[in-house]
C-alpha cells in the first residue's frame, strides 16, 4: 500500500489512508468506468483502458480478448453500435443465435472473473453489464435494465476482485474468453 | 551555433508551408506531384531531420540544408507518385554516408560518436550513439593519450558527457584527467563504441544505395517512375532497402530517423500489390520478431505490422496508414512506451477485422498485431499500468504533442484515413474527460482505502512488539550476533 501522507493531528508514525491505486490507474479506472457505463468508444481502447486500471497483464489480456469477442459477437467495435443493436434487438445474452448468446455470457464471466481487487473491479463490471445487458436508453425500460445490469456486474466483480485468488482467476478468465472469441466467430 | 539553429528552424518551417500550401492549393507543383498525405509526409521528413540534425560547422549546413531542402521534397514526391526526386536524394545522401563512413574509421583521436567529431569529419548530422535509455552514450577512445582532443570536445555545445564531478585537486588542472573518468568506465566497450558508427552509417549506405537502385531498375524497366512498377526483383530491392532503411533509423543514430519516413512512403505501395496471404504472413512474423528483438524500439514492429495491413488487403489502408504513422513518431518520441502509438492503428484493423465476411490475411495481421501487442507489454518488463521507462528528453516534447495528438483523435488524421475511427474518437474524448475530472478533483485522496491505514513504513523493532507494525519473527539467539537488516522489499501490489 503507497501511504506517503501523514494526517495532521495523527499520531507518530501514522500515515493517512488513501487509495491503494496510484494516479495512473485511478485515471484508467475511471475513463473505462465512464466509456462502459456511456457505451461510448471502442473495444479495443476500453480494453486497454481496463488493461491500464488493473494494471496487470492477465486482466489486460482478459479485457481484450472478451471485448474482441463481444465486438465479434455485434459485428462492430463501436461501443455505440453494440448498445444500439441491444435496444432493437434485445439483450445480448438473451437474444440469439445460441453460440452468440453463450459467447455474451462468456465474455462477461470473463470480465468479471478477471476483474482486479479494489476499485478497477468497478470498470470491469461495468464493461461485463455493457455486454450482458447493456442497451442505449431508448425508454425508462432500458434505463432500468441499464443500471440494474450495472450494479449486479460491478457488485460481482467486486466480490470476485477480492474474493477469489488473482492468477487462477486469470486463468479462467482466458479460458472464458478464448471460449467467447470461439463462439462469437462460429456463430 | 544558435543563429545557424535558428536558421535551420527558418528553412525548415518554409519547406513545411510550401509543402502544406502545394497540397492545400490543388496538389500540383511540377515537377513533383503530391498530396495531403505528401504533405504530411515532408512536414514528418523535415521534422525528424530537425530532431537529428544538428548544425556544427559549415559543412554540416550545407550538406544538411541540401538534405532540408531535398528530403521533404522527395518524400513528397513519392507519395504523390513520383520517386524521381526521391532516386536523387538517396543517392546523395549514400554518397556522404560513405564519407561518414571512411571519416568514422580512419580518424584519429576520440571515436566519431560526439557530434562535434563527426562534423569535422564530414558527417551531416548529430551520431552520438545512445543508451537503451535513450540518452546519449560517451564513446571510449582508443588512445592513450586523448589529451590532442579534448578541448574541441569540452567546448562542443552538442555534448552531454556523463563524467562525474572529480575534485578540483584530483583533477590538478589538467583537463585530460576528466576524460580519465569516462575511459574507465567504459573500457569494456571500447571495440564496440568504435566500430558502431562505422556501422551505422554503412548501414545507411546500404539502405539507401538498395532504395535508388530499386528505383532505378524500375524506372529502366517501366519507363516512369510510378511505384509499384511490374518489375519484381526491382520491388525486391526496394522492400529490403526499406527495411534496412527503418531498423538503421530505429536503432542507428537519430540523423537516420528522417529516411523513415520515405522507406515506409516507398514499402506500402509495393506491399499493397503483394500476394496477400504470404505477404501478411511475413510481414506479421516479422512485426512479433522485432517485438522479440528490440522492444525497447517499437518502430521496426509498428512498421512491419503497417507493411502486413497494406499487404493484406484494401479494406486495411487506413490501419497502414496509422500505423505507419505511429512508427514515424515512435521514432521521434524515442521511448518504449511509443508502443502506444499503435492504439489507433490496432483500433482501425479491430474495425476492419470484425464485421462479417473478414478475410483470411486481415485476421492474420489481426493476430499478429494482438500478438506484437503482447510481447512488447511483457518486454516492458511489467503490467501496463506498472511500466516506469526513463522520462523522454525534452526536444521530443513537438513529437510527443503530436503524438497526443495521433492517440486522442486519429480521426483528424483524414490524410492517414482516420476518419474512419468516430467511435474511437469518441471514446478518447470521454477517456480524457473522465480521467480529467478525475485528476482535477483529486478524487484518489477522497476515496477509501483498501486497507486501513497503516503504521509507518519502518519496521518494528523487537522492542515495539505488540504494537501496531509487522510481525516480528523471532530469532533464536544463537543466531542473533550474525543479524544484519535485511534489505527492504517492495511491497506486492495491494490488489494482488
Amino acid at each position: 500500500m503507497k501511504a506517503d501522507a501523514t494526517t495532521p493531528g495523527s499520531m507518530p508514525g501514522q500515515v493517512a489512508a488513501r487509495s491503494s491505486i496510484g494516479p495512473v490507474r485511478l485515471a484508467a479506472t475511471m475513463a473505462a468506468a465512464t466509456v462502459a457505463a456511456t457505451s461510448s468508444g471502442e473495444a479495443v481502447l476500453l480494453g486497454v483502458l481496463l488493461g491500464l486500471a488493473a494494471a496487470d497483464i492477465g486482466s489486460a489480456v482478459v479485457a481484450v480478448a472478451a471485448l474482441l469477442a463481444l465486438a465479434a459477437r455485434w459485428g462492430s467495435t463501436s461501443l455505440d453500435a453494440i448498445a444500439g443493436a441491444q435496444a432493437v434487438l434485445g439483450l445480448g445474452g438473451a437474444v440469439g443465435p445460441a453460440a452468440a448468446a453463450a459467447a455474451t455470457w462468456c465474455a462477461a464471466a470473463a470480465l468479471v472473473v478477471a476483474a482486479p481487487a479494489g476499485w478497477p473491479a468497478v470498470a470491469f463490471g461495468a464493461a461485463a453489464a455493457l455486454g450482458a445487458a447493456g442497451p442505449a436508453p431508448g425508454g425508462p425500460v432500458d434505463v432500468v435494465v441499464r443500471v440494474g445490469a450495472t450494479a449486479v456486474g460491478v457488485a460481482l466483480a467486486l466480490v470476485a476482485g477480492s474474493v477469489l485468488p488473482r492468477r487462477p482467476a486469470q486463468v479462467v478468465g482466458i479460458v472464458l474468453a478464448t471460449a467467447a472469441l470461439g463462439l462469437a466467430v462460429a456463430s | 551555433m544558435t543563429q545557424a539553429g535558428g536558421a535551420w528552424a527558418a528553412l525548415c518551417a518554409v519547406v513545411v508551408a510550401a509543402w502544406v500550401a502545394i497540397a492545400l492549393g490543388g496538389g500540383d507543383a511540377s515537377p513533383v506531384t503530391t498530396t495531403a498525405a505528401g504533405a504530411a509526409a515532408a512536414a514528418a521528413t523535415a521534422a525528424l531531420l530537425g530532431a537529428g540534425w544538428r548544425v556544427t560547422s559549415l559543412g554540416t549546413l550545407q550538406t544538411g540544408g541540401v538534405l532540408v531542402l531535398l528530403l521533404p521534397a522527395a518524400a513528397a514526391g513519392a507519395v504523390g507518385g513520383s520517386t524521381a526526386l526521391l532516386a536523387v536524394a538517396l543517392g546523395l545522401l549514400a554518397a556522404v554516408e560513405v564519407a561518414v563512413a571512411s571519416t568514422a574509421r580512419f580518424s584519429e583521436g576520440l571515436t566519431p560518436q560526439s557530434g562535434v567529431h563527426a562534423s569535422q569529419n564530414g558527417g551531416w548530422g548529430r551520431s552520438e550513439g545512445r543508451g537503451r535509455d535513450g540518452r546519449p552514450q560517451l564513446a571510449p577512445t582508443d588512445h592513450a593519450d586523448p589529451v590532442p582532443d579534448v578541448p574541441a570536445e569540452i567546448e562542443g555545445d552538442s555534448l552531454d558527457l556523463e563524467v562525474d564531478p572529480l575534485p578540483a585537486a584530483s583533477i590538478g588542472g589538467d583537463r585530460s584527467a576528466v576524460w580519465a573518468v569516462p575511459r574507465r568506465r567504459r573500457r569494456p566497450r571500447r571495440r564496440r563504441g568504435r566500430m558502431r558508427p562505422v556501422l551505422e552509417a554503412m548501414a545507411l549506405v546500404c539502405g539507401s544505395a538498395l532504395l535508388a537502385a530499386g528505383l532505378v531498375a524500375e524506372r529502366i524497366d517501366d519507363g516512369g517512375w510510378v511505384l509499384p512498377g511490374g518489375y519484381r526483383p526491382a520491388l525486391g530491392l526496394l522492400l529490403v532497402g526499406a527495411a534496412v532503411v527503418v531498423v538503421t533509423a530505429a536503432l542507428g543514430p537519430p540523423r537516420a530517423w528522417a529516411l523513415a519516413v520515405p522507406a515506409l512512403a516507398v514499402a506500402l505501395p509495393i506491399a499493397d500489390h503483394l500476394p496477400a496471404g504470404p505477404g501478411a504472413a511475413v510481414a506479421g512474423g516479422l512485426a512479433v520478431a522485432a517485438a522479440l528483438a528490440v522492444s525497447s524500439r517499437p518502430t521496426v514492429a509498428l512498421g512491419a505490422l503497417a507493411v502486413a495491413a497494406a499487404a493484406s488487403s484494401a479494406p486495411l489502408g487506413a490501419t497502414a496508414s496509422l500505423l505507419a504513422a505511429g512508427a514515424v513518431l515512435a521514432l521521434a518520441v524515442d521511448h518504449r512506451a511509443a508502443a502506444l502509438l499503435g492504439l489507433p492503428g490496432a483500433a482501425a484493423l479491430a474495425t476492419a477485422v470484425v464485421p462479417p465476411g473478414r478475410s483470411g490475411p486481415a485476421v492474420v495481421v489481426a493476430g499478429a498485431t494482438a500478438a506484437t501487442a503482447l510481447v512488447l507489454v511483457l518486454r516492458a518488463g511489467g503490467a501496463p499500468g506498472q511500466i516506469r521507462p526513463p522520462r523522454p528528453p525534452l526536444s521530443a516534447a513537438p513529437a510527443l504533442v503530436l503524438a497526443g495528438w495521433l492517440l486522442l483523435a486519429p480521426g483528424t488524421w483524414a490524410w492517414a484515413g482516420g476518419d474512419g475511427t468516430g467511435a474511437y474518437n469518441r471514446g478518447a474524448a470521454v477517456a480524457v474527460a473522465a480521467a480529467a475530472l478525475a485528476a482535477a478533483t483529486g478524487i484518489r485522496d477522497r476515496l477509501p482505502a483498501d486497507t486501513p491505514p497503516a503504521a509507518s513504513a519502518q519496521p518494528s523493532l523487537p522492542a515495539d512488539h505488540g504494537t501496531a507494525g509487522p510481525a516480528v519473527v523471532p530469532v533464536p539467539a544463537r543466531r542473533q550476533g550474525r543479524l544484519r537488516p535485511a534489505p527492504q522489499r517492495p511491497e506486492p501490489p495491494a490488489d494482488g
